[in-house]
């Protein structure tokens, strides 16, 4: 008990040693956890809706956007930094003895941070567009699964890339393509057949669509089907993370 | 007890494969799908090293106990184990108490942070809640000598300075067991002195303290019993007098027949000469 109260502790600090780290030399400091969604939405906007003419359901083409951007920047966001989340803390790890996943929920819950700056201030303009609905309560079961996905991508990542250094080049590739991979800048029913498919095993496709669905009442022909796989798919991400993940924990400090 | 280490073993995998160069596409290939395949599996053509062969000992509360051996006797790998930053292959270490470890000196500092936030930082990863780390601040601060700089990220403070911070908050924490690998050797004649104080000071009061020193002077002034290790062995435990002219013997005798390593490494400059 007391080793869980003294590693919580340790918890904090790590968390707040990142914030403070990632943001005391920039001097726009956490407004940037607003400009990026933002300069993606007007960009993505710009692109699908007026350029491509895309349909968005009747909802303002950059709501329909900014739906999808506020999940995938959390994953993103964590899959960037997970790969090299171990090797960049390899002095705490090979002299200093604690917990090591507090590592990955550090990086997590850092992330987090913009994530929910992100939905206090763009939350409001969501509600206002389309107004309080019993479909918004469908974010109280959306959120925790969004975090179960991008705690299960960070233990993944961050366990495999310590015996698979390639993931170190491949990671930054995979998150610079997953804007398209994932329906963050269109509606995932324009596309059918396999490709649709290979979408569906996103597991963020699911969580997209319900995120348009509860903010702007957009409803998928498939949510449903959709939002199953996206479950499937996060618990095997989840029992493969946590696999991999003690099986690094015990030779880590050997390896890095 | 305060420490019971039972027949502790740690081998390493050298990692040959990765070392080897031009082995071929088709090795190439083999090595990549055997990796991709199965990441954590132990690899056959790995060769291994014993850093630490069946050591076992014992620690009274409040022994000051000295580790004696050449480099790469096994001394660090064996503080790494009791530390916990490492698991034994096969054996077990039980530590009793609360433990601090300083490995290597402000290993927990983070360049970008002040020394204040630093100390919260550290505090934090020896296992202290944030009120205890307050309470401790001030003795903390004065000890280190840093006043002035606390607002300083660490990044621009000197060794010394970084030194004496990490030993500080080290030893304020007051562990059952205080673990130093070459940590006395740093800061200048009067640190080094309030540091042997605060050490006796913790001893006395029941800490045990478990070092590793190059220097033979420090060892002789705070440590009652010595452990020496050689080539993962502990080949002798016992006061530490005796341990530190063995040990001074044993390494005297080494240095008249150079090892071949020299020899060859030498050759080649000569040729070219």
């Amino acid at each position: 008990m007391q080793e869980c109260l003294a590693a919580s502790e340790l918890l904090k600090c790590l968390v707040w040693r990142d914030i403070l780290v990632r943001y005391k030399e920039a001097s726009l400091g956490i407004l940037w956890a607003l400009f990026r969604p933002a300069l993606s939405v007007i960009l993505l906007t710009y692109l699908f809706g007026v350029v491509a003419k895309l349909p968005s359901a009747d909802a303002p083409y950059s709501l329909f956007v900014l739906a999808g951007i506020i999940p995938w920047q959390l994953v993103v966001s964590v899959l960037q930094t997970s790969s090299t989340s171990f090797i960049l803390n390899h002095e705490l790890i090979s002299k200093i003895y604690f917990p090591r996943i507090h590592l990955v929920l550090s990086n997590l819950l850092v992330n987090s941070v913009d994530l929910v700056v992100s939905l206090v201030v763009f939350l409001p303009f969501l509600f206002f567009q389309v107004g309080f609905r019993w479909e918004n309560l469908l974010l109280l079961f959306l959120l925790p699964l969004l975090f179960l996905l991008a705690f299960s991508v960070a233990l993944l990542v961050s366990s495999l890339s310590i015996r698979i250094r390639d993931l170190i080049i491949a990671v930054p590739y995979l998150s610079q393509i997953s804007l398209f991979l994932t329906p963050v800048g269109y509606s995932s029913d324009l596309i059918d057949g396999m490709g649709a498919f290979a979408l569906y095993l996103n597991p963020l496709t699911g969580i997209i669509e319900g995120f348009r669905y509860a903010l702007l009442g957009i409803h998928h022909p498939h949510l449903e089907g959709c939002l199953f796989l996206s479950v499937l798919t996060i618990l095997s991400f989840l029992t493969a993370a946590l696999f991999f993940f003690k099986k690094t924990d015990q030779v880590l400090s050997d390896v890095l | 007890m305060s420490l019971i280490v039972k027949n502790i073993t740690k081998t390493y995998e050298i990692d040959a494969e990765n070392q080897k160069v031009g082995g071929g596409a088709k090795e190439f290939f083999k090595s990549m799908l055997r990796k991709v395949r199965s990441p954590f599996s132990a690899n056959t053509s790995k060769k291994t090293f014993t850093a630490l062969k069946e050591v076992s000992f014992q620690v009274k509360p409040g022994e000051r106990v000295a580790l004696i051996g050449e480099n790469g006797a096994g001394k660090s790998t064996l503080l790494k184990i009791l530390s916990g930053v490492t698991l034994p292959t096969t054996g077990s270490a039980v530590i009793i108490g609360k433990i601090a470890s300083l490995l290597e000196i402000g290993a927990g500092f983070h360049p970008d942070l002040t020394g204040k936030e630093n100390i919260f930082l550290n505090g934090a990863i020896l296992g202290l809640s944030r009120g205890e780390v307050e309470k401790l601040y001030p003795n903390i601060v004065t000890f280190a000598e840093v006043e002035e700089f606390l607002e300083t990220p660490v990044k621009h403070f000197s060794s010394g300075m970084r030194a004496r911070l990490a030993f500080s908050i080290a030893i304020h924490t007051e562990p059952d067991l205080l673990i130093l690998d070459e940590a006395l050797s740093v800061g200048d004649q009067s640190f080094q002195q309030r540091c042997q104080e605060k050490v006796e000071w913790l001893a006395a009061r029941g800490t045990t303290l478990l070092f590793v020193a190059h220097q033979i002077e420090p060892l002789l002034k705070l440590c009652q019993r010595g452990l020496y290790l050689e080539q993962g062995k502990l080949v002798m435990d016992g006061e530490i007098q005796a341990v530190i002219s063995y040990y001074l013997a044993a390494s005297s005798k080494k240095q008249v027949t150079p090892k071949s390593f020299f020899v060859n490494k030498a050759t080649p400059m000569s040729l070219k000469a």
